[in-house]
């Protein structure tokens, strides 16, 4: 089999697939943390958790 | 040695001086030396850390690995993202908190106040000067080798020239020279590596002509188990990937840069120029190897060396003299992280707190200068001769501590319970079972020895902390504030011994909780 066809049937390029995931994934939590953060500096007195 | 080689090259060397001298202006305090004053921004601390990651490893043993293994080299590269960025996302964050919260600027400090135990902070102490040590000497190693290959110089003349710059940016300018340094370093590495794997790719054809060529050689080469099939399987696969993450929360010269962060909430920022640069980085700086095996040939005799062959195969002589940089910044980042962390163990850890207490400020930044000067000087004699079989000394040694620091970071910002007697426990057992199994040759039930060695970690740590004294009050209001999310409350930022203010609240605290009649006994205030 050509390289190039083994590479897509024997499943590698799910290495990018998983480097594209982190990078997406990563970004949410940067979204869920700052949403968190604006939270808690609006309520300046009251901590929030980080539960 | 071509001129247009060398111009690039010096032009680095001139230009990490030159921020060693700007950094020197800026410390005004022995904390700026020691921790930068905890002024670090976002890029700046996620290049630090990429960088203090990357080694000499990067240019030498990373391609060598590709050299052989072709896309199976990608669950090491798999683990770089996730494990440097969460680094910052789900450690840093914390840590930078409670490291303030606590009034601690290294991490055996931070360990002794967590743990309430001078006893850890003198182990952890120990264990990084005896680890450093070994990886700085390697790191002068390394730059001898590569600038003799490049340079055609002696072996000595490369290491002291990599050596003394380090050595002279570092005492000028202290942890700030270092993470300013990182930063340029980083820049020159990622542009480089990319400069370096799109032309070797454009010359063999493409990515389809790369994988055809490899495939050729041995199929395996393009699959994920690699042509000997020795990634077949979850846990030879995940071992890799588990390693490197577990590195980036435990190597002390990488989770340090947690201490510095401006604020808290910088760590959330550094988290995503992380997870992004790492992503476009880690894999190009491996599969450059898999490049060099089509453009150099198999059968090179040192496969380490593909990714260095390979710069004068595909690269103009200027752009040859860019990868020289780049490699030397590897070196010389990972090599100025180590130095610093010495300096700062040495320094505060040991004479400041077991030796020389109460040490005027400005004499302590010169004990650290002299103390940086004489480490680096002794590290560079041992480097002359080094000790047979360094490297692999130091790629054990990497997975070391990553066992030994990692779960007690993590532990330590996550589990209140956690105490001095799991840690400990942890620190000394682990270290035991993983430097016994490796020395053997032993994967008990069919696992490496990095992965028993996190077995016997985390058990040794949930074990050690659960059959000992639970944590008092003051550990309540540590993880109450530190947790929380928002900067700190003004009150402790402010206060001369944070310590006491989190022990006042923590006691007020209670005492608000259990209804006791304050008319009796006041209650502290802050």
């Amino acid at each position: 089999m050509e390289g190039s066809k083994l590479f897509w049937s024997s499943g590698t390029w799910v290495f990018f697939l998983a480097q594209a995931m982190v990078v997406v994934l990563v970004g949410y939590l940067y979204w869920y943390l700052g949403k968190k953060e604006k939270e808690a500096c609006e309520g300046k007195n009251e901590l929030v958790k980080d539960k | 040695m071509k001129l247009s080689v060398l111009i690039p090259f010096v032009s680095y060397l001139l230009i990490m001086l030159f921020i060693g001298m700007y950094s020197m202006k800026r410390i005004k305090t022995y904390d700026d030396f020691i921790i930068g004053g905890r002024s670090i921004g976002a890029w700046v601390s996620s290049f630090a850390l990429i960088t203090s990651y990357a080694s000499g490893y990067t240019y030498t043993a990373a391609p060598g690995m590709a050299y052989t293994g072709g896309w199976s080299t990608m669950w090491w590269a798999t683990g770089d993202a996730p494990g440097n960025s969460l680094s910052f996302g789900l450690l840093g964050r914390r840590l930078r908190k409670f490291s303030e919260l606590l009034g601690a600027i290294t991490l055996p400090e931070y360990y002794e106040k967590r743990f309430k135990s001078p006893g850890l902070r003198l182990l952890t102490s120990i264990i990084i000067i005896a680890t450093v040590s070994l990886h700085l000497t390697a790191q002068w190693q390394a730059s001898g080798i590569l600038l003799s290959v490049t340079f055609g110089t002696d072996y000595l003349v490369g290491m002291l020239i990599g050596g003394i710059v380090v050595l002279a940016y570092t005492i000028m300018g202290g942890y700030l020279a270092t993470v300013y340094t990182d930063f340029m370093q980083g820049v020159v590495m990622f542009i480089g590596t990319h400069i370096l794997f799109w032309s070797a790719i454009s010359k063999i054809g493409g990515f389809n002509e790369l994988n055809n060529q490899l495939a050729l050689i041995n199929p395996g080469l393009v699959t994920p188990w690699g042509p000997d099939g020795s990634y077949f399987g979850l846990i030879a696969a995940a071992s890799p990937v588990i390693l490197i993450i577990m590195g980036s929360f435990g190597m002390p010269h990488v989770t340090v840069r947690h201490l510095s962060l401006k604020e808290p909430d910088t760590a959330r920022k550094a988290m995503l120029i992380t997870a992004i640069f790492v992503a476009l980085f880690s894999f190009a700086y491996y599969m450059v190897g898999a490049a060099g095996l089509i453009l150099l040939g198999p059968g090179l005799d040192n496969p380490e060396t593909s990714g260095v062959l390979l710069w004068f195969e595909v690269l103009s002589p200027v752009g040859a003299g860019i990868l020289v940089s780049a490699a030397v910044a590897s070196i010389m980042s990972t090599a100025d992280g180590f130095l610093m962390l010495l300096v700062s163990t040495i320094a505060h850890d040991i004479l400041n707190r077991f030796l020389l207490p109460n040490t005027p400020q400005e004499k302590r930044i010169q004990i650290a200068r002299v103390i940086t000067a004489i480490i680096a000087i002794l590290s560079l004699i041992v480097a002359i001769n080094p000790p047979a079989g360094v490297f692999t000394i130091v790629m054990t040694v990497f997975g070391g501590m990553a066992l030994a620091f990692g779960i007690p970071n993590i532990f330590s910002v996550y589990w209140k319970a956690s105490t001095k007697t799991g840690a400990i426990a942890c620190v000394l057992l682990s270290l035991t079972v993983y430097v016994w199994l490796t020395a053997a040759g032993v994967e008990l039930f069919g696992m490496s020895p990095f992965m028993n060695g996190l077995i016997v970690a985390i058990l040794a740590f949930v074990i050690g902390s659960l059959i000992t004294q639970k944590p008092g009050p003051e550990m309540e209001e540590l993880f109450h504030i530190g947790t929380s999310y928002g900067p700190l409350p003004e009150s402790f930022v402010k206060a001369s011994n944070i310590s006491d203010k989190l022990k006042a609240e923590a006691i007020r605290a209670e005492k608000l909780i259990n209804n006791i009649n304050t008319l009796d006994e006041p209650i502290p205030t802050i």
